[in-house]
């Protein structure tokens, strides 16, 4: 592979050593006791595996954005949702605070969450929609040398194990022509008014605790914002949008593991004397025609990385890249649990939970029916 | 402390089901096959990384074999080592056991002294346990196999060492080769900025000529006592029966089944 070499063959190799001893039993764990894998998070940072693409000055590895990709993908063979995890514990919240955080928050936020001494969550979705901020309800006004926030959010992972979230909020009306009215506050888990709600029991993604957080005059300093205030889709447009292509790795190393069980499970499955592969060509064409749909999406998924390592802005093939692959994702998970019959249908065999994430990726983190409108407006006005 | 450790690249046992023989040549077909550091030489490099914790000093890795070894080389940098060498040259290729560990020895003279040399207790693929042995004998060291644990007291090493009904423990002058069992140690995660600064460690490859003293009559091919005989692919031939019944009548069965062997 075109993007492979020796020092990104020992940061997949690494990743998957990773992967293999820590990620699959607590990959066990958050299936059957929706156990958060904190632990595993936590080594994460003393691997060096959380904020991998951070600057070296920060105290990141400073490695590009393909290494962080194949580190994904390692992760995300054990368990989609562990990938998710590893992806808010760093990139997405850590490459925020890089990106548009001030130098105390450089310093602060990103030096405990390298470490996994802190972890985060990011909180936008409200009852009313993610992608309708005009009736966001969640507000902050400046009291003084303070913001007072009210309001609350919903589907917020990591709602009640992050140490400080990242909140957007309405400063103002929203404009969507300018799209400004939003603002960006950090604030820490144990501030006086902000309590945790209800904890969803969702179909995948189990041990990702995805919840609702109230805000009741909930004050933080005034200085505790991300990015400009009434501007918080500069960070959302700079910082979050082009590491929507995580997802790609992520759902590249499912594809990955589903497809290699279909396999292993196909040639050693015997019926009169002969493997269900060499009886069936038919069942030799559905494999090579998964093979070639994700070999296809892996050239895409490591090409736009190294577009985001040359500097381009990839936002809108980081989001085509999440929507297209959580589809991917579940044909071929749906397809190799046909494949299988009944047995694929058991937890054990450990395909049905990738299929069960696949759907968590078509609508977690902006839909695919949101993000497909959002798509032809960044491509086409 | 310095610490030297001789690594060995190997075909990935995972992949072991994938290498063919070549029925002509008689050599193993390798090709496509990745190749990984000998899982028992990971742990002699572990051991050298508890080493150098509990008493500072450092690590270099040296081994024997074509260019792309250094990769192996470069995962062992990764790993915690310091510096690292190769010898490469085709004159040295071929090699036994013997001539392996004459030509490893040299290497380990010129980048030397050394006051631990550890190697893992034997490779995946070739299995002789020969080496750690005869480097000592060729640099005239003290050798323990199948070291369990290694601490060092009073400028000695003093080694546990697994026999097949126990254990012993030995103190060794320094320097001195150990050959480390794989239960010595659990080898540590890697970091991944030890990975990105790997690159950026010392490696050093070296030719037959640039060592200094090496005889070439001893490496190689020319150098190997033995060499290959007929090589043969395993048939597996065991046929599993599936027994039906209750259980009483399938340990019946069984029994039917064991009686004549146990007769023989």
């Amino acid at each position: 592979m075109w993007w492979m070499n020796e020092e990104r063959q020992m940061i997949a190799a690494a990743a998957r050593e990773f992967a293999e001893q820590e990620v699959r039993p607590a990959a066990k764990l958050m299936e059957e006791e929706e156990k958060y894998p904190e632990a595993a998070i936590r080594k994460l940072g003393e691997l060096g595996m959380l904020g991998l693409t951070i600057k070296e000055e920060y105290g990141g590895a400073g490695a590009d954005y393909v290494n962080y990709g194949l580190m994904i993908e390692e992760l995300a063979k054990e368990s989609h949702g562990f990938g998710l995890l590893a992806y808010l514990a760093s990139e997405l919240t850590l490459g925020l605070i890089e990106k548009m955080g001030t130098p105390e928050q450089v310093k602060d936020l990103i030096a405990k969450g390298l470490t996994g001494e802190k972890i985060y969550g990011i909180c936008f979705t409200e009852p009313c929609g993610v992608g309708n901020p005009m009736e966001y309800e969640t507000r902050a006004v400046l009291d003084g040398d303070e913001w007072v926030i009210n309001g609350g959010k919903i589907f917020i992972t990591n709602a009640d194990i992050a140490d400080t979230f990242f909140v957007i909020a309405k400063t103002s009306d929203y404009n969507p022509a300018t799209m400004t009215g939003l603002t960006f506050f950090v604030v820490p888990s144990d501030t006086p008014g902000l309590t945790v709600g209800h904890i969803e029991n969702k179909l995948g993604w189990k041990g990702s605790h995805t919840g609702q957080l109230y805000f009741k005059d909930v004050r933080i300093p005034k200085d505790a914002i991300i990015g400009a205030v009434d501007n918080a889709w500069l960070p959302l447009n700079v910082a979050l949008l082009p590491m929507f292509a995580t997802y790609g790795p992520m759902n590249l190393g499912a594809m990955e593991t589903i497809f290699q069980k279909t396999l292993v499970f196909l040639k050693s499955r015997v019926q009169c004397g002969v493997s269900l592969w060499d009886a069936h060509e038919s069942i030799r064409i559905d494999m090579m025609k998964m093979f070639l749909k994700i070999d296809n999406y892996r050239s895409a998924v490591y090409s736009a990385l190294e577009d985001e390592n040359r500097g381009e802005n990839i936002s809108a093939k980081a989001v085509a890249l999440k929507m297209q692959g959580a589809d991917l994702l579940e044909e071929i998970a749906s397809q190799c649990i046909e494949l299988h019959g009944g047995t694929g249908t058991v937890y054990e065999t450990g395909i049905e939970r990738f299929y069960r994430d696949a759907k968590m990726g078509t609508v977690g983190c902006g839909s695919n029916r949101t993000l497909i409108n959002s798509l032809a407006s960044m491509i086409f006005q | 402390m310095k610490i030297a450790v001789c690594i060995k690249s190997v075909p990935d046992p995972d992949c072991y089901d994938k290498i063919t023989l070549d029925p002509v040549n008689k050599t193993l077909n390798r090709a496509g096959i990745p190749a990984v550091i000998n899982v028992a030489d990971k742990h002699a490099i572990e051991a050298a990384l508890q080493l150098k914790e509990e008493y500072g000093g450092s690590i270099t890795v040296v081994s024997m074999g074509p260019p792309p070894v250094e990769q192996q080389l470069r995962e062992a940098l990764a790993m915690g080592a310091d510096d690292a060498y190769l010898l490469s040259d085709r004159k040295v290729g071929g090699a036994d056991t013997l001539a392996t560990s004459y030509a490893v020895s040299k290497l380990i003279e010129q980048t030397g002294p050394y006051d631990i040399i550890l190697a893992g207790n034997e490779s995946a693929d070739g299995a002789t346990s020969h080496v750690p042995a005869q480097i000592a004998e060729w640099m005239g060291l003290g050798c323990i196999c199948s070291a369990l644990s290694i601490r060092v007291e009073d400028g000695k090493a003093i080694v546990t060492k697994k026999f097949e009904n126990g254990t012993g423990t030995f103190r060794l002058g320094l320097p001195c080769v150990i050959a480390v069992n794989q239960r010595i140690n659990k080898v540590r995660l890697t970091n991944m900025m030890a990975v990105l600064k790997a690159k950026k460690k010392p490696l050093t490859v070296f030719s037959a000529a640039d060592i200094t003293g090496l005889d070439e009559s001893r490496v190689g091919l020319a150098g190997s006592p033995t060499q290959n005989g007929e090589l043969h692919m395993a048939e597996s031939t065991k046929v599993c029966t599936m027994l039906e019944g209750t259980e009483e009548e399938a340990a019946a069965m069984i029994l039917e089944k064991i009686k004549p062997l146990l007769k023989a």
